[in-house]
């Protein structure tokens, strides 16, 4: 279970409405990734969009191992930021993945280290599993904010409702709504 | 320096813990039973992890890499930076196809230049 420095689950709410609102969006509006990457100056491609690159690299990302793989952000020497995301995912899981780079992104965290081999047969990298849960933490709020969640379970829409007005997978609105403690709230709401 | 192919790792390991438990090997490594189960997958750990099991080997990690680690050359190995969502222990041939694939995004701009840093190793 993942721990969080106290006050972050509350800035990651305030931050999903800070960014809507620059977006001229209400709170609980639906928040396209795409936009947000172009809000952040973020350049968005698939592998297929990358001149030169090898066949057997091709093939590998997309047909031997098309699951293995989520997302790629790096900064380019000039300071532009490229996003390469899996395009073979379900549209819920393309957005929770580029939501999630995004939110590295906005957090300002410390990238992995590649170590790759000068012949390509080697590559190895650092991993920050704490960036990595706030990474999600922040993705999975910017994606579905608790006012998104409390607007939805009181209009009575269903999870799958809900999940394809989002964009996301009827997972992650499942979590959602057990994670951020917004089921036990409304069930509690009903009860009185 | 001759260099070990990063394929016998999981070999060298599974034979190195011979019949020792696994959450025991892991607890002396210092890493995770899930994680070791991986490596001995075939599974490429990250970096910490690779140091921690190379540690526990008794090798030095430059031989997986090809180079003397106390007076590595610039060309030997290449560090870029760039944040990843994914297994923590990637399938090693997706870990060479993505370290290519940024290698080629990083050559889109006209002027761009990798960064050379072998010391995270």
């Amino acid at each position: 279970m993942a721990t969080f420095d106290r006050g972050f689950k509350s800035w990651s709410e305030r931050t999903s409405t800070n960014i809507r609102n620059e977006l001229g969006l209400a709170p609980h509006d639906c928040l396209n990734v795409f936009r947000l990457a172009e809000f952040l100056e973020v350049t968005v491609l698939t592998p297929n969009d990358i001149p030169g690159l090898p066949e057997e690299v091709l093939d590998q990302l997309a047909r031997k191992d098309p699951f293995g793989w989520h997302a790629v952000s790096l900064s380019l020497p000039d300071g532009q930021m490229l996003l390469i995301y899996n395009p073979k995912k379900s549209d819920g899981r393309k957005a929770s993945d580029i939501a999630h780079e995004l939110a590295h992104i906005v957090l300002e965290h410390k990238p992995s280290t590649v170590i790759l081999s000068q012949d390509g047969s080697f590559a190895m990298r650092t991993y920050d599993q704490k960036q990595e849960d706030e990474a999600n933490w922040l993705a999975w709020s910017l994606l579905l904010p608790r006012e998104a969640l409390i607007r939805a379970m009181r209009r009575g829409t269903s999870i799958d409702e809900t999940a394809n007005l989002y964009g996301v997978s009827p997972q992650l609105v499942k979590y959602r709504l057990s994670v951020t403690g917004v089921s036990v709230q409304l069930a509690r709401i009903r009860k009185r | 320096m001759a260099r070990r192919a990063l394929s016998s790792l999981s070999k060298m390991v599974n034979t190195r813990r011979g019949d020792k438990k696994l959450r025991e090997t892991a607890q002396e490594i210092g890493i995770s039973p899930a994680t070791l189960m991986r490596i001995e997958g075939g599974r490429i750990p990250d970096v910490a992890t690779f140091g921690k099991v190379c540690h526990w080997l008794g090798i030095e990690p430059g031989e997986f890499l090809g180079f003397d680690v106390k007076t590595p050359s610039a060309t030997d190995c290449t560090s870029v930076s760039a944040h990843f969502k994914g297994d923590s222990t990637p399938d090693p041939d997706t870990a060479s196809a993505l370290g290519k694939m940024i290698l080629f995004a990083l050559k889109m701009q006209p002027h761009s230049k990798t960064v050379l840093d072998n010391g995270d190793i």
